[in-house]
């Protein structure tokens, strides 16, 4: 994990979340409604329509870790991928953002 | 593909009389009749020798006479008689439809007759109560697939921008929704409160000033619309809340009843609790729900055709949470009803 990648003051026990493309590492705060919150707070700006887990356009892969979902997405994504606009981590997650 | 083993509105009560009517139901000829009892029946418009339609024959009786060569079924497509042969071909004979007579309209069943039970034909809740009062309603044809029409009646934020002269008032842009599935569909809702009265609604409404407003957009398997508003003075409205007594509810009911992939018959009915006695009212109510519907038409046509012919993706968005899931159940409602007739 890189040493630098996070500003924010979070408990020690926060989950990691590692935006591999980016190279950013963010510790989760539940201020944030979802990863993609989370991503967008951290200057990312990964695709989206419907932010409520309809649409699929925020489909990412998921690396490592797992994450729950919020809101039941209308279909379940492919093996391997998660819909971050409905979703946080559920522990320390690796995506592919 | 269609969900078949359910009632749908086919005409107007009054459409149907001793003439055959011609119909095209779930892509399928349909002609119907009243017999001399005044019962109706539905049976396949198409004479199994040349596939000519048998509403372009004659009545004979409760019976139809194609008018190419004569061939006879009585409305249980049964063929009754065959002037050119000596005796009927055991082949001959037509589908015939399970029909009924409910809410001042016909209605059809398209699946196995054996399963077609009038009892299941919906419900108006608080039909026949103290003050409520049922329209007669209308009826249009869409040039849109009917899952269009059921993505309207599953998206209250549209009046913003459709019915601007009619449902239209601050907060129905973006106050935010429940979505709601049940066994039956799903319900869109929400209450907006204390916000004004819209255009449609401020002549009707039996209090002064900014109200608490219910948008209830349900619609039922397979195409059944059934859209409440509640008004109430504000501050009085609420899922949590028990109404106060001059509380206005509208109910409008909306049947969908697929022509085509292409086409859509559109029934509507509204049924409401306020100034039952009032001809003057009950008209300004239907000639309201008319000019509305028509506002729909326009823009769910041209969504069809955009649809359709797109050269670019469309995208999803949060308002269509509620359509979508609706689709995606229904869709496994047909898939499991074809699935079973397969097996």
């Amino acid at each position: 994990m890189p040493a630098d990648s996070d500003e924010q003051l979070a408990p020690a026990s926060a989950n990691s979340v590692t935006f591999v493309f980016s190279k950013k590492t963010a510790l989760w705060d539940d201020k944030h409604t979802s990863l993609l919150e989370l991503a967008e707070a951290h200057g990312l700006s990964p695709d989206f329509s419907c932010r409520s887990g309809i649409c699929g356009t925020c489909a990412c892969e998921l690396i490592s870790g797992d994450v729950v979902y919020f809101t039941e997405p209308l279909d379940v994504p492919d093996e391997g991928m998660v819909l971050i606009c409905c979703s946080r981590p559920a522990g320390d997650v690796k995506l592919k953002i | 593909m269609y969900l078949r083993n359910t009632w749908y509105a086919l005409a107007r009560g009054d459409e149907l009389g001793e003439g055959l009517s011609p119909f095209t139901v779930l892509g399928e000829p349909v002609v119907a009749f009243r017999k001399r009892d005044g019962t109706p029946a539905a049976i396949e418009d198409s004479c199994p020798h040349r596939k000519l339609p048998l509403s372009m024959g004659r009545r004979d009786g409760d019976a139809i006479v194609c008018g190419y060569h004569g061939l006879t079924f009585d409305g249980t497509g049964s063929c009754i008689a065959a002037p050119t042969q000596a005796r009927i071909p055991s082949t001959a004979r037509v589908r015939s439809y399970p029909v009924a007579d409910k809410w001042g309209l016909v209605w059809i069943w398209m699946g196995d007759p054996s399963t077609a039970d009038p009892a299941k034909i919906i419900a108006i809740d608080n039909h026949g109560s103290a003050g409520w009062i049922l329209t007669n309603g209308d009826s249009m044809v869409c040039g849109c697939n009917y899952l269009y029409l059921t993505d309207n009646l599953l998206d209250p934020s549209h009046v913003a921008w459709v019915h601007v002269s009619s449902f239209a008032a601050p907060g129905t842009e973006s106050t935010s929704l429940e979505v709601k599935p049940t066994d039956s569909g799903v319900i869109v809702s929400r209450w907006m409160h204390d916000r004004q009265v819209p255009p449609f609604y401020a002549p009707l409404v039996k209090f002064k000033g900014n109200c608490d407003r219910l948008q209830h957009y349900e619609v039922r398997y397979p195409a059944l619309g059934i859209n409440m508003s509640i008004y109430t003075p504000a501050g009085q409205g609420g899922a949590d809340k028990v109404l106060p007594a001059d509380a206005y509810r509208m109910v409008s009911y909306h049947f969908l009843t697929p022509v085509d992939e292409n086409t859509t018959r559109y029934f509507w009915l509204q049924h409401r609790n306020t100034d039952a006695e009032d001809a003057e009212i009950t008209a300004q109510v239907a000639a309201g729900a008319r000019r509305a519907f028509e506002e729909d038409r326009v823009i769910l046509e041209a969504v069809h055709r955009g649809m359709a012919t797109k050269t670019s993706p469309h995208l999803d968005l949060a308002l269509d949470a509620g359509a979508l899931r609706f689709r995606r159940n229904l869709q496994a409602l047909i898939d499991k009803e074809n699935g079973a007739s397969k097996s």
